[in-house]
């Protein structure tokens, strides 16, 4: 990966829809040049971090960025888009293909 | 490999020595439709005729995926040959439709039917 | 002050649900108050019972059985009767007597609102995604769409259709738009009825001529029978039950709505 690159998610937050983010940010590792082990492992975290929510408010709305960085890792970071609240954040480092 | 990507292999037709069979899984889309016009380019320098799709385990096509099916249905017309898509799902058949693509290609329900339209 | 075993009341969130709450050892003698309450209840409170289990400690079967006649008849009436939060042990007990089959469940009340407000109040979801502009990352985001609509309830073909709009959408946008900021923005919302799709790019500045010959493009898609490219926006046009597109001198957006056929 030669430059950073971000992807800013903003979303319901319904739990029906853990499964598809997860999966999302696996292969947006993925199409980053992550290796599967380590799309794999952020993955993992992104569902961590969601699972880690307690009680969003019906009708809430959670901002997730996917900061893949210059050094080959991914940023993750869980908020509330109208408190601005961070949730979590988590880092995963990438092995390149 | 992402298993949502697309995989082509390539394998011998029997009895016809001028074909190819190219099974298709995954998705064919803008990030790979490249490497299908790719394979079928070589495949016709090597003396490939006639090719024949098995699109059973295809999931999902877009308009640049089926671009790349016209061109080869082009490229091995011009070779005197003719590339046949076989067990097409109803969801691919429906782009290929919507698009006008079916008058263009010979499409088949099954492979046994496209190996045996082959000449 | 000993607390009602058996107790019936709106739920303050949504006047219209009706909670059903039960505490402590439930037997046989509690049925009959069960039974009462809920066929008692008027037409305006009974479309959607909630029995709340998050305080009883023990279920016997009979009162299970009792919860399954409700559940019957007030499907008969079109209404929806759904469990909340019952321990785990009771939860497994429930399992294996396969209730869980039979009935909706919610770890907490706020999993029902939105499960509820989704079914009931049309209550739409929303995601909206920037996102660099590059193929890659098309594969990704039209799989997204297709998993959200698919988790609540869309058909994989709805789904195929919205994931079909989305790719071209995405892929024009990064192959003809040439976003100076390489990016591209995707706002997507969805109900039980309809989903509406909008994408958007910042583009090269485009003279008057150059943005009305982007319009022509959207508004008459030309294609050449034998070529290989130029199909998207014709596909689009052909998938959506709408689409429109506002083409100024620095930005393009398309936005798209698809109703649904199989509600």
């Amino acid at each position: 990966m030669s430059e950073p690159e971000t992807i800013r998610m903003e979303i319901s937050s319904d739990g029906a829809f853990l499964p598809s983010v997860r999966q999302f940010v696996s292969d947006a590792a993925l199409a980053a040049g992550f290796c599967p082990k380590s799309a794999g492992l952020a993955e993992a975290e992104a569902n961590s971090l969601w699972i880690g929510l307690s009680g969003t408010a019906p009708g809430s709305l959670l901002r997730l960025d996917c900061s893949f960085t210059e050094n080959n890792s991914l940023v993750l970071t869980l908020s509330d888009v109208s408190s601005g609240k961070v949730h979590g954040m988590r880092t995963v480092r990438g092995a390149c293909e | 490999m992402n298993e949502k990507q697309m995989l082509l292999t390539i394998e011998p037709v029997k009895d016809h020595p001028a074909a190819r069979l190219l099974r298709f899984s995954g998705d064919l889309d803008s990030t790979n439709a490249e490497t299908v016009t790719a394979t079928v380019q070589n495949l016709l320098q090597q003396g490939a005729r006639d090719l024949v799709a098995d699109f059973s385990k295809l999931r999902y096509i877009n308009s640049t995926g089926l671009g790349a099916l016209l061109f080869a249905n082009k490229k091995t017309k011009e070779a005197g040959g003719s590339i046949k898509l076989a067990a097409v799902n109803e969801n691919v058949f429906e782009i290929i439709e919507i698009i006008g693509a079916n008058t263009l290609l010979d499409i088949y329900r099954t492979l046994e039917d496209a190996y045996a339209a082959l000449k | 002050m000993n607390v009602p075993q058996v107790s019936l009341e709106s739920l303050a969130e949504e006047p219209s649900v009706s909670v059903l709450r039960l505490s402590g050892d439930i037997g046989i003698e509690h049925i009959s108050g069960i039974v009462q309450r809920v066929d008692a209840l008027p037409e305006n409170k009974r479309a959607h019972l909630l029995i709340d289990l998050s305080a009883v400690g023990f279920l016997s079967s009979p009162v299970v059985g009792a919860l399954m006649g409700c559940r019957e008849r007030l499907s008969r009436k079109g209404c929806s009767i759904s469990l909340l939060s019952p321990r785990p042990e009771l939860a497994e007990k429930l399992e294996l007597m396969g209730v869980n089959l039979v009935f909706r469940h919610y770890r907490t009340k706020e999993d029902f609102l939105k499960d509820f407000r989704w079914e009931a109040r049309e209550e739409s979801r929303k995601l909206q995604l920037q996102i660099p502009a590059r193929a890659g990352y098309v594969p990704a985001l039209r799989h997204l769409i297709s998993g959200l609509l698919l988790c609540k309830g869309y058909s994989s073909r709805e789904a195929f259709v919205l994931e079909s709009i989305v790719d071209e959408l995405s892929n024009n946008a990064i192959e003809h738009g040439h976003p100076p900021d390489k990016k591209f923005c995707i706002t997507f919302s969805f109900d039980k009825r309809h989903a509406r799709l909008a994408v958007t790019n910042s583009c090269p500045e485009l003279s008057p001529e150059e943005q009305e010959k982007v319009r022509d493009k959207f508004r008459n898609p030309r294609v050449e029978s034998d070529a290989f490219r130029g199909r998207g926006i014709a596909l689009i046009k052909k998938l959506s039950d709408e689409m429109t597109f506002h083409v100024e001198a620095r930005k393009i957006q398309v936005v798209v709505t698809k109703l649904r056929e199989e509600l």
